[in-house]
């Protein structure tokens, strides 16, 4: 089992859209794919029509309760779900409380290999013991970008915060998202290329307003609007991504 | 996997009839209409079913995956890449190739019935327009194997109910309520088992081993025609497989038939008229003759990987002009059996045969026909039994490969003779028998069969060779492997004395005596 964080230290960059729409263009693509629903905010347990909440979620955490029996299928064949609870605001402390807190999470993953081939977890913004674990569980970390110097410094921020904490071995592919070719400053930084420290993914995703609307219908964007620019982005995406994975179509 | 529920339908669903009965904000959206086909999989000999497994391949517009479930368990779903006949290697690496890697090979899984369903869908939707059970009326026919040829029998209809994960409480509900409210009776979920029914096709009805009911007052001669019926029918109901080269097994089967009706016909003495026997026995060797080579052949691609195994680790993939060479003549030599089961010296032979079986016996043809089975089977076996002890003493411990050889012919006439007759025998008595017998087989039969392998080997080597088909490398590897089979084959001469010392043991002898010997008036 492949796991692949959508994180980002700031908020607003795409990445529940990023999380739910290759979750569901994998599984499309015959991978049994599990999106775990990290942010209490629970974005992508919304755009999924699955309800926000799970049963004792505190037993799950601390690997009383089997990951499994918090699963829910979703409407789509192959795409099953993790959803958020509220209770993953105090996720931190329920983590701390726990040996080795920053290898927790990896533990729990274990649970689900063999019944997955790719776990897609839809990380909470902020950089915390959360971040920490989801860190040291991963294969690859997917950085959405906003071609704007301040979502450029959070990309800084996140390397300077890796290698500080000796996780520097770690993949982080950063991409351009929520791009906005009538902005000039998105306009220049396109065009400029400014210093990232880590390769960018050669897939920009650009703004659309049907992205937005992914609120409006409560499903992935290939479902409603297959052939806007922003779904065509994601598939380019999503095979750039399942190459590196090693999950491409043979 | 959630499990599923399937109910058998008396007339259609009507969704307003389920509705009225949920309590709650539900809608039941229908979907498109759809085709679906099951083919029902095990192999010829019905292994998947004796291990109370049923293995399916559903077939759904151009999408195919196979489930496989256990009496009772939950379904294991896996995408198929191929369909029927498929044999182990060709399954998809995973969870379903590794439950069948005990159980399938050699043999291929076939398509038993094939069930042919239109389907009308519905997906049930909850107050936030979330998808949580899918519905599926299935209205079909089934068909024995071949699925579009053959009569086609209808199925009962059926209504499928497959919770989403996590929304299994809705499935249950939905259940009580079609049972309850609606009467509908539930079924298992896997369509195989009522398409055996409808189609008449008897799981685990095919087997190789020898199963003939006798009871000790029928004369010898009814009985000899009930155990030779046996091993025609078996014969002749793999030579279809045999023919398309379904797997080795079916030409495997078929040999073994062929070597037991020979072996009875010389060790079932004065029962059946001599005339006929002769033409038979003789129709019968060229049948063991004809079927030769394509078996040596299908035996050296089963061993391959142990035979990769056993040369040394630089010359393993020099083996591979081998196995082509294997395979090209394998291919050869399947279209050449193929034309011999095709041939018309072939039909008359099973087709007299069977007339003269089918018909009553005559109990003046022979001196023993009219005799009690028991009885000559009692003789037939003490007998021959005597025989080997006294061979088996008179070549003492070192042998002479020869000896060995005839000595294991001897066995296994008398193991055939104690399976045919088994029926007449308790089985506490007789199977240990067997077992000690084996135990002697499997040493005399092995050390026989590295003989035979070497001496093929070398002729393989020198053909390829002579055509120019072998590198040097390639006939070193092979020399390499001639020299492990002869080194083996000591290895298994070192155990003989000892086997047949077990064999011989004075316990087993008064078994046999106690069991097969005449009483001293009894006619030889």
């Amino acid at each position: 089992m492949k796991v692949l964080a959508v994180y980002s230290i700031k908020g607003g960059v795409g990445k529940t859209a990023t999380a739910v729409n290759l979750a569901h263009l994998a599984a499309r693509a015959g991978r049994r794919t599990l999106l775990w629903d990290l942010d209490p905010q629970g974005a992508s347990s919304f755009y999924l029509r699955v309800r926000p909440e799970v049963d004792k979620p505190r037993k799950l955490l601390r690997g009383k309760r089997p990951l499994a029996d918090a699963v829910k299928g979703s409407d789509f064949e192959g795409l099953d779900l993790l959803p958020a609870d509220p209770a993953y605001r105090r996720m931190d402390i329920l983590l701390d409380e726990a040996k080795k807190p920053t290898v927790q999470l990896r533990r729990l993953l274990e649970q689900l290999e063999g019944a997955y081939e790719l776990l897609i977890l839809d990380c909470p913004p902020s950089l915390t013991l959360v971040s920490e674990n989801v860190f040291r569980a991963v294969d690859a970390m997917l950085v959405p970008v906003i071609p704007t110097p301040l979502s450029l410094r959070t990309l800084h921020q996140l390397l300077d915060f890796l290698a500080a904490e000796g996780l520097a071995e770690v993949a982080v592919w950063p991409f351009y998202a929520l791009a906005d070719r009538r902005k000039r400053l998105h306009q220049e930084i396109l065009d400029s290329r400014p210093d990232t420290r880590v390769p960018l993914l050669s897939t920009v995703i650009p703004y659309h307003s049907e992205v937005e609307r992914m609120g409006l219908h409560r499903a992935p964007l290939a479902e409603y609007a297959a052939r806007s620019p922003a779904a065509t982005a994601y598939v380019a995406l999503w095979r750039e991504v399942a190459e590196r994975l090693g999950l491409a179509a043979v | 996997m959630p499990s599923h529920y399937a109910f058998q339908l008396e007339s259609a669903f009507d969704p307003a009839q389920l509705l009225a009965l949920l309590e709650g904000d539900w809608t039941l959206a229908e979907e498109p209409a759809a085709r679906r086909r099951y083919e029902c999989a095990d192999s010829f000999d019905w292994r998947l079913h004796g291990e109370g497994l049923s293995l399916v391949l559903v077939r759904v517009g151009n999408q195919r995956r196979w489930e496989l479930s256990r009496t009772g368990g939950e379904a294991l779903v896996v995408p198929a890449a191929q369909g029927l006949p498929a044999l182990q290697e060709s399954l998809p690496p995973g969870a379903l190739a590794d439950a069948l890697a005990e159980i399938l090979p050699p043999r291929a899984l076939l398509a038993r019935a094939v069930v042919d369903t239109r389907v009308r869908r519905w997906r049930l939707v909850d107050a936030e327009g979330k998808t949580v059970l899918r519905l599926a009326e299935e209205e079909g026919t089934a068909a024995s194997s071949d699925g579009g040829r053959g009569t086609r029998h209808v199925l009962p209809r059926r209504l499928l109910l497959r919770p989403l994960r996590g929304y299994d409480d809705v499935g249950e509900q939905v259940a009580f309520h079609l049972e309850a409210g609606l009467g509908a009776a539930r079924v298992p979920a896997c369509p195989c088992a009522p398409a055996y029914h409808a189609t008449g096709v008897v799981p685990g009805s095919y087997s190789s081993k020898i199963r003939v009911p006798l009871i000790p007052a029928l004369t010898a001669a009814e009985a000899a025609h009930r155990i030779f019926l046996h091993l025609l029918d078996t014969l002749e109901a793999n030579v279809a497989g045999t023919r398309a080269d379904l797997d080795s097994e079916f030409l495997h089967d078929l040999r073994v038939a062929v070597r037991r009706t020979r072996s009875a016909l010389s060790q079932i003495k004065g029962v059946l008229p001599e005339d006929r026997t002769a033409t038979v026995r003789e129709g019968f060797n060229w049948l063991g003759q004809v079927t030769g080579p394509k078996r040596d052949l299908d035996v050296f691609l089963l061993q391959f990987p142990d035979y990769r195994d056993d040369v040394p680790a630089d010359l393993r993939e020099d083996l591979a002009p081998f196995r082509s060479f294997l395979r090209e003549e394998s291919a050869k030599e399947r279209a050449v059996l193929a034309r011999r089961l095709a041939s018309p010296h072939f039909h008359t032979l099973l087709k007299e045969w069977r007339s003269f079986l089918e018909a009553p016996p005559d109990l003046d043809a022979a001196e023993n026909a009219a005799r009690p089975v028991k009885a000559v089977a009692d003789a037939r076996i003490w007998r021959l039994f005597r025989r080997i002890i006294e061979a088996g003493r008179a070549m003492g411990d070192s042998p002479a490969p020869e000896q060995l050889h005839e000595l294991r012919k001897d066995c296994k006439k008398l193991r055939y003779l104690m399976e045919f007759f088994a029926s007449l025998y308790a089985a506490e008595a007789l199977d240990p028998l067997i077992r000690a017998l084996k135990g002697l087989l499997d040493i005399l039969g092995e050390h026989q069969d590295l003989a035979v392998q070497a001496q093929h080997l070398e002729s393989f080597a020198e053909r390829m060779a002579a055509e120019g088909r072998a590198p040097a490398r390639t006939l070193l590897a092979l020399g390499a492997l001639v020299g492990r089979l002869m080194e083996r084959r000591a290895e298994v001469r070192a155990e003989y004395a000892a086997a047949f010392a077990a064999f011989a043991a004075t316990e087993n002898r008064a078994a046999y005596r106690a069991l097969f010997k005449p009483p001293p008036d009894a006619p030889a």
